[in-house]
């Protein structure tokens, strides 16, 4: 019982959108931010280890991009989008980061001149491709997790799930008949849709 | 053959359908229907963005860690709070400082005024012109912030006797300009999200 209103709470953050998200965490409501960092924890963190820092460095990163989204929440704009603003934030902590890294471990006697600092990227990491697939990413993520609990378990099972399942499968996974998949998955992929309109 | 079911179209993306029943739906796709490609096109990208999806979940303590920002930020006292209506001081001032007795200086002539109010500090330089009038250059910049975040956007107020008379906005650098001003005594308004940093007296002059 307390896990269906766990889940019921969960699917009621998801359909809340960010802008209701921020207003709510400019009174106070700590429920706002903690969906808020739920929404976008692994846009966050995936940037970082993607740049090939290591745990820890992925950890401070991640703290340091949390708090500037905290200081952000009084000016943030509603047409801004808070997933590009994160994207953007969070290549440039990667990078002031890796440029310490760098700066730290250039050998004593060695001056910067040495060209021990030459090969820090001058701009953010992220070629514009893979921002935008962060980004479309983020987007179908973020709509999965709107659907429905049964839609959302469904095409969670049929989109990330490694290794491909049947339809008894999923059935036997589902806990419903097996005819039933098909129109099941057709009606949660309309919802999807439908929460994607505009957007992918 | 009308249109396949949206059901039927995604089985036959998925490649779920009997020999038979994929030959016609591939064949109603073959004309080229513009709702069926749109269906398709929509479900391949979407199918493909999640399929490229590697994305990492933080470990639990570092999410439990974020989540703790929320409170202790809000129980730390406000901006307002610590800055307000805050008064900058002024720590550094070129002209202030005593020239060698029979060395010509080779700087320039411009005056540099350093004031801070808070974690904020407002650098100016003040650079003479034609008929008493001078141009002031100048940067808001927050300490241990290297990103301008706080600085850029600021909207700015000069002000004499009690009257507004030119205001500016920061650039993404924190830095603003404002050419032709007449030289005289100002004050300096800087509005920050949630206070204001006042540069009372700001001389705008050589001397």
């Amino acid at each position: 019982m307390k896990n269906t209103v766990v889940r019921e709470a969960a699917a009621d953050i998801a359909e809340r959108d960010d802008r209701a998200l921020v207003a709510a965490c400019r009174e106070g409501d700590h429920s706002a931010w903690e969906a808020l960092i739920t929404r976008y924890q692994r846009l966050i963190y995936s940037i970082p280890i993607k740049a090939r820092l290591s745990q820890d460095d992925a950890a401070d990163v991640f703290q340091a991009v949390c708090l500037k989204l905290y200081e952000k929440l009084a000016t943030i704009r509603d047409s801004e989008r808070i997933s590009s603003w994160l994207i953007t934030t969070t290549s440039r902590e990667c990078w002031r980061l890796s440029a310490r890294n760098r700066r730290e471990s250039v050998p004593t006697g060695h001056s910067d001149d040495d060209g021990f600092l030459k090969e820090i990227p001058a701009t953010a990491p992220l070629a514009d491709e893979e921002r935008e697939r962060f980004e479309q990413q983020q987007e179908v993520r973020q709509a999965v997790e709107a659907l429905p609990e049964r839609c959302r378990e469904l095409i969670t099972m049929l989109f990330y799930q490694k290794d491909e399942l049947s339809y008894v499968e999923i059935a036997g996974r589902m806990k419903m008949p097996v005819p039933s998949v098909g129109p099941t998955r057709a009606r949660c992929l309309e919802k999807l849709r439908k929460l994607l309109e505009g957007r992918i | 053959m009308s249109c396949p079911s949206f059901e039927r179209l995604v089985d036959f993306l998925d490649k779920r359908l009997e020999e038979a029943e994929a030959a016609r739906v591939a064949t109603h796709l073959a004309t080229s229907c513009p709702a069926c490609a749109e269906t398709t096109g929509w479900y391949e990208r979407v199918r493909a963005v999640a399929a490229s999806d590697d994305s990492v979940a933080p470990p639990s303590w570092v999410f439990k860690r974020a989540l703790r920002i929320f409170d202790a930020q809000r129980h730390k006292p406000k901006l307002t709070e610590r800055i307000g209506q805050a008064i900058a001081s002024l720590v550094f001032d070129s002209f202030a400082r005593p020239a060698l007795a029979g060395v010509r200086s080779t700087e320039t002539s411009n005056r540099q005024l350093l004031y801070r109010a808070g974690d904020y500090s407002v650098d100016l330089q003040i650079a003479p012109s034609e008929h008493a009038h001078a141009d002031l250059l100048g940067q808001v910049l927050k300490e241990g912030e290297q990103s301008f975040e706080s600085v850029s956007g600021l909207k700015l107020e000069i002000a004499r006797g009690g009257r507004i008379v030119r205001s500016a906005v920061t650039d993404e650098m924190g830095e603003f300009k404002v050419s032709g001003i007449e030289q005289g005594v100002y004050d300096l308004r800087v509005q920050l999200p949630e206070g204001s940093i006042t540069v009372p007296d700001m001389p705008v002059s050589e001397s």
